[in-house]
């Protein structure tokens, strides 16, 4: 099949728009997320978003919706345990993330066990994505990039020196908490295009590669999306081609992106040493 | 003005006192030395003077402000002992000096070419603009001390607060840095709050003594510190040589010298 007649299926045209957006904005978000030492959140908010899922399935409301508002509330959660210093965030997020897989499975059990939709919703089925989750995608990547925009520096500081940022006037507070908003926006999201098994994937590795290469923290961004976007746009095209699973194949292809970067980085040390 | 004023300041964690009781005053043009040994509360009254940790008692002023309403953040230059950094941020030692200026930034806070001039100028001042390009991460202690010290004072901040701000630094560096860091003092007025364990080092430029051991053991000038009995008492008669020559030259003639308290530890 050539490319040219992949791309005039409608399901096709909506996976890719919807597929390249959460691209973007996984990737962007990954960026601070993984520069913070945060990037597990994503696991960990996917194994939330399970929970919403199944209570989605079990109402008979769009599940998308349904966890929306369980995983931002999850993700208040884990900033608030994690900045108390109580429990550290890691064991915060492996809690949360027990927790939400846990209580997915007993909303799922209540509702009579597992059924192909939530199977869907964990491996992602991205060649589904409906026109109405298209049109959720659009208004959330606008969302993302107008806040990106907006605390762009604010995020830095606070990323780089969270002490230095706060006597810098910089309400850090409400920075981290719209990174974990976001985060968590962005993760539900995801979910239909990579699944819950691997949406984490989605916003470690990319920035990951990105930082193997990139020297200025724009370039990590760009670097970032762009890798982002082209395993999303080949997953998508050779799950086509070999008939097998979407979400799977832009996992591997953001591995092979991120082990040439990784061999490049090696390179250019090895040449300076 | 008062620069500074803290009342009956306490804090404690997790039961333990860790400061009691403090008052403070810091006018402007102060060049205070707080001394402490470890687990002094140092740290933790610095982070509490500029809001980075709450006290469960006391009202903290800066510049005549309620600290919770403070939000000239540019008159204050804030350095730590040692940032921590995230080890593979992809920023530049001008991206981190040129960040200094974001708590002059409204709105988007974007930086313009007025921005990048004035980073170049304080880079150039601080000898760290030959390595302007190269990461952060990559750079030595030394030189990640001196990058930091530039974000610090690229806004000419009024009040300097630094936590041991030299221990990165090998010798000659740190002379010059307490230079620098004296010259804002004398030219500018710049009022200092510094951390140290070098009492010699900076015996010689400071004007004003805080000792702290959980509550203000010594606070004043200092002549008083070297007439003082709370000193003798603290320090013991063994270091009363030291104080004996900051008393009559205004310095120590002993590199490198550390004031020890009755317990053996390092102030």
């Amino acid at each position: 099949m050539s490319f040219a007649e992949f791309l005039s299926y409608g399901f096709v045209q909506r996976a890719l728009i919807s597929g390249v957006l959460v691209a973007l904005i996984t990737a962007m978000l990954g960026v601070f997320l993984v520069l913070k030492r945060l990037s597990l959140i994503g696991d960990g908010l996917s194994h939330v978003a399970l929970s919403g899922v199944a209570v989605g399935l079990l109402l008979n409301v769009t599940p998308i919706f349904c966890a929306l508002p369980i995983v931002m509330a999850s993700s208040l959660g884990i900033y608030k345990i994690s900045k108390n210093k109580k429990i550290y965030t890691d064991s915060a997020l492996g809690i949360v993330s027990s927790v939400g897989i846990a209580l997915g499975l007993i909303v799922a059990a209540l509702a009579g066990g597992f059924n192909t939709d939530l199977m869907g919703f964990l491996f992602g089925n991205i060649l589904t994505v409906s026109t109405a989750e298209t049109i959720l995608s659009v208004v959330i990547f606008l969302i993302v990039i107008a806040c990106l925009y907006v605390f762009y520096n604010s995020l830095i500081a606070t990323v780089f020196d969270e002490n230095f940022a706060k006597t810098a006037g910089i309400d850090v507070e409400k920075v981290n908490i719209l990174l974990v908003l976001l985060s968590a926006v962005v993760v539900v999201l995801a979910v239909k295009t990579v699944g819950i098994m691997l949406v984490s994937a989605l916003i470690i590795i990319p920035p990951t590669s990105a930082l193997q290469i990139a020297k200025k923290f724009r370039s990590v961004l760009i670097y970032a999306c762009a890798f982002s976007v082209c395993a999303t746009v080949g997953g998508v095209y050779l799950s086509f081609i070999f008939n097998l699973p979407p979400s799977a194949l832009i996992i591997v292809l953001n591995l092979i992106i991120l082990s040439v970067c990784a061999l490049i980085k090696y390179g250019k040390t090895r040449r300076i040493n | 003005m008062n620069i500074l004023e803290v009342k009956n300041l306490s804090f404690s964690y997790s039961g333990q006192t860790v400061l009691k009781s403090i008052n403070l005053k810091i006018g402007a043009g102060d060049y205070i030395a707080l001394l402490g040994p470890n687990g002094s509360g140092k740290t933790t009254l610095i982070k509490i003077l500029l809001g980075l940790l709450s006290a469960q008692k006391g009202k903290i002023n800066l510049f005549d402000t309620p600290l919770s309403k403070f939000n000239i953040w540019q008159n204050i230059g804030y350095l730590e002992q040692r940032a921590s950094t995230p080890r593979n941020m992809p920023l530049t030692a001008f991206d981190v000096v040129r960040l200094g200026l974001i708590s002059t930034k409204k709105g988007l806070k974007i930086f313009d070419k007025a921005d990048n001039k004035k980073t170049e100028t304080i880079m150039k001042k601080l000898r760290c603009f030959n390595y302007k390009d190269k990461l952060f991460a990559e750079l030595s202690g030394g030189q990640q001390q001196r990058v930091l010290l530039a974000r610090t004072l690229i806004n000419e901040p009024k009040f300097l607060i630094l936590d041991e701000p030299s221990t990165a630094l090998d010798s000659s560096s740190r002379e010059e840095f307490f230079e620098i860091i004296s010259a804002l003092n004398k030219e500018n007025g710049t009022t200092i709050l510094l951390v140290t364990h070098d009492i010699s080092q900076v015996g010689k430029y400071v004007n004003k003594f805080l000792v702290l051991d959980k509550q203000i053991i010594f606070y004043g000038s200092k002549a008083e510190f070297c007439d003082s009995k709370e000193v003798t008492d603290y320090f013991g008669p063994y270091t009363q040589h030291l104080i004996d020559h900051l008393h009559t030259e205004g310095t120590c003639p002993l590199p490198h010298v550390h004031l020890h308290n009755h317990e053996g530890e390092i102030v």
